[in-house]
């Protein structure tokens, strides 16, 4: 599966955030997308989720151009994101959060073989199923949510800084599984402010500047260039 | 009769009212919990509840035993779907264009719907206070000096049930955890495919056929109803769920029943008709020194 976004435009008021972004994301690739803080990273996962409104642009899954859905539809079609702070049902318990990450497939007799497959993932899941999700520590709480978001089965999977907060020991933790996903088949489209291992995970990366995309590439070639190592890598 | 079987009988007239607000109050804090508004209508499709409920029963004019059985499942079954249905289409029409909109204007907006049923009702049933039929008129238990009607028992275990039945929705069922996500953080649920109109809607459906059934009971308590009974009924059930931690479930219910026994006790040791002063002296306090209520809504924000 193909996901090509044309053209986007999205503001919010008279504010233009993102001035025409094109961008393309295929199954069983990590594709990433690095900037500065404000460059319109969120904004342009929200737009893709269904969140926020397209002004301008496209969307094409497959070929198949989709138009002003619902936020439900984009996941039902396999387009699933993992949002900035986690965002996880702090009051529900986390095998709640798993089953409502199911919500749109509640009469697929998988969801429980998914559960089980995501707590194999993260075991660590498993041993606080009953616990309230606020009790969990940062980086358990992003493994619930990048958890809860597979139990969509998405085929292009959005992740917005997932390694945001946590210790380098649960980052890696965290890379590892996405790489387990990725070779899975999943499609992931990754924003992230540890650009070093984004590009260098990435099969192709875009950098994002106030609502532009300046600069695209093979992920490890844009890791030699010398803009983005001065920009995004602090040399 | 002594001093201890008093205090527990006002406890028991204000247990049976307060399950009253305690349904009323769900309402109020199910739509507060899940879009932040103080839905001001919810006082008037409470007694509207009631109104629907003295339709039915005048279809069936002659109660013999066996009919008036019947009878009351059919008034609380119209009184409840007929409610849910009403507070959907408000919502539909009157909150949903508004929910990007300013606080403010959706209040005012509850303002304005909570007129518009409170002068339907008086068109349709008139300006003149409504008997309500009384059901299980002379039956009583006694204990001591301790009498429960059999209507207080009624109203007691039927609201019981209805709590018990929204607390297995809440907790066991997908939509219910749909609900609860939802009033939580309304951008996550709909990233994760909850169609959160539908979920508003089910809130609504579900607030306003508990407000309903409350309305049913009002009035086989109090035997008269008004068009205007709701405004006031519904500030008190406002003011229980403020007690109980606007927003919060459990809460909700314990602010219904605390109110109702305070004013209970009110009504009995000191007079009756003080009982609305103490319902709003216990606002006002709560307002100035307790504001987020017994069971405070745990929120990140």
């Amino acid at each position: 599966m193909v996901l090509k976004v044309e053209n986007l435009r999205v503001g919010y008021g008279k504010i233009e955030v993102l001035k025409g972004i094109t961008l393309e994301v295929s199954q069983g690739k990590i594709t990433a997308l690095v900037g500065a803080n404000g460059a319109g990273k969120s904004t342009t996962l929200m737009a893709i989720s269904g969140i926020l409104p397209f002004k301008e642009g496209s969307m094409e899954l497959d070929g198949r151009r989709i138009k002003r859905i619902r936020p439900d539809e984009i996941v039902s079609r396999g387009i699933v994101q993992v949002p900035e702070g986690r965002r996880v049902f702090r009051g529900l318990t986390v095998l709640e959060n798993l089953q409502l990450g199911a919500f749109g497939r509640q009469k697929d007799r998988t969801v429980k073989e998914d559960i089980e497959r995501v707590y194999r993932l993260f075991p660590i899941l498993s041993e606080r199923q009953k616990q309230e999700a606020g009790t969990l520590s940062g980086g358990e709480q992003q493994m619930l949510a990048i958890g809860r978001a597979l139990m969509a089965k998405p085929k292009i999977l959005l992740l917005d800084e997932p390694s945001l907060g946590l210790a380098p020991l649960v980052v890696e933790k965290i890379f590892d599984v996405l790489l387990k996903i990725q070779a899975e088949g999943v499609g992931i489209l990754l924003v992230e402010q540890n650009a070093r291992w984004a590009l260098e995970a990435a099969a192709w990366a875009y950098v994002l500047e106030t609502g532009k995309i300046v600069l695209e590439g093979e992920g490890r070639k844009l890791l030699m260039n010398t803009q983005v190592r001065k920009a995004y890598l602090g040399e | 009769m002594s001093h201890l079987e008093t205090f527990l009988q006002q406890l028991i007239n204000g247990l049976t009212i307060g399950m009253i607000y305690a349904l009323i109050a769900l309402g109020y804090t199910m739509v507060y919990g899940i879009i932040q508004l103080i839905n001001f209508a919810h006082g008037e499709i409470f007694i509207t509840g009631a109104f629907f409920g003295l339709a039915v029963f005048s279809l069936f004019p002659s109660l013999t035993q066996w009919n008036s059985v019947f009878t009351l499942v059919l008034m609380f079954c119209a009184a409840m779907a007929g409610c849910g249905l009403l507070g959907v289409v408000i919502e539909r029409i009157a909150y949903r264009p508004l929910r990007k909109a300013p606080r403010l204007a959706c209040l005012i907006t509850a303002i304005g719907i909570s007129f518009i049923l409170q002068n339907v009702l008086m068109l349709i049933w008139g300006p003149v206070d409504k008997s309500f039929p009384a059901f299980f008129k002379h039956s009583a238990l006694t204990v001591g000096a301790l009498r429960i009607t059999f209507m207080q028992g009624f109203i007691i275990t039927t609201s019981l049930v209805m709590m018990i039945a929204l607390r297995f929705f809440v907790t066991r069922t997908m939509l219910g955890k749909a609900l609860r996500a939802t009033s939580e953080d309304m951008t996550a649920a709909r990233l994760m495919g909850i169609n959160v109109d539908k979920v508003i809607s089910v809130c609504f459906l579900i607030g306003s056929a508990l407000g309903g059934a409350g309305g049913v009971m009002y009035g086989m308590y109090y035997n008269t109803i008004s068009f205007h009974d709701g405004y006031l009924v519904g500030i008190k059930a406002f003011t229980a769920a403020v007690l109980g931690g606007i927003g919060n479930v459990p809460g909700a219910m314990l602010g219904g029943i605390a109110l109702g026994m305070l004013e209970g006790l009110g009504a009995g040791y000191l007079s009756s008709a003080w009982k609305n002063v103490f319902a709003f002296l216990i606002l006002v306090i709560l307002l100035l020194c307790w504001p987020s209520g017994i069971l405070r809504k745990s929120r990140n924000e």
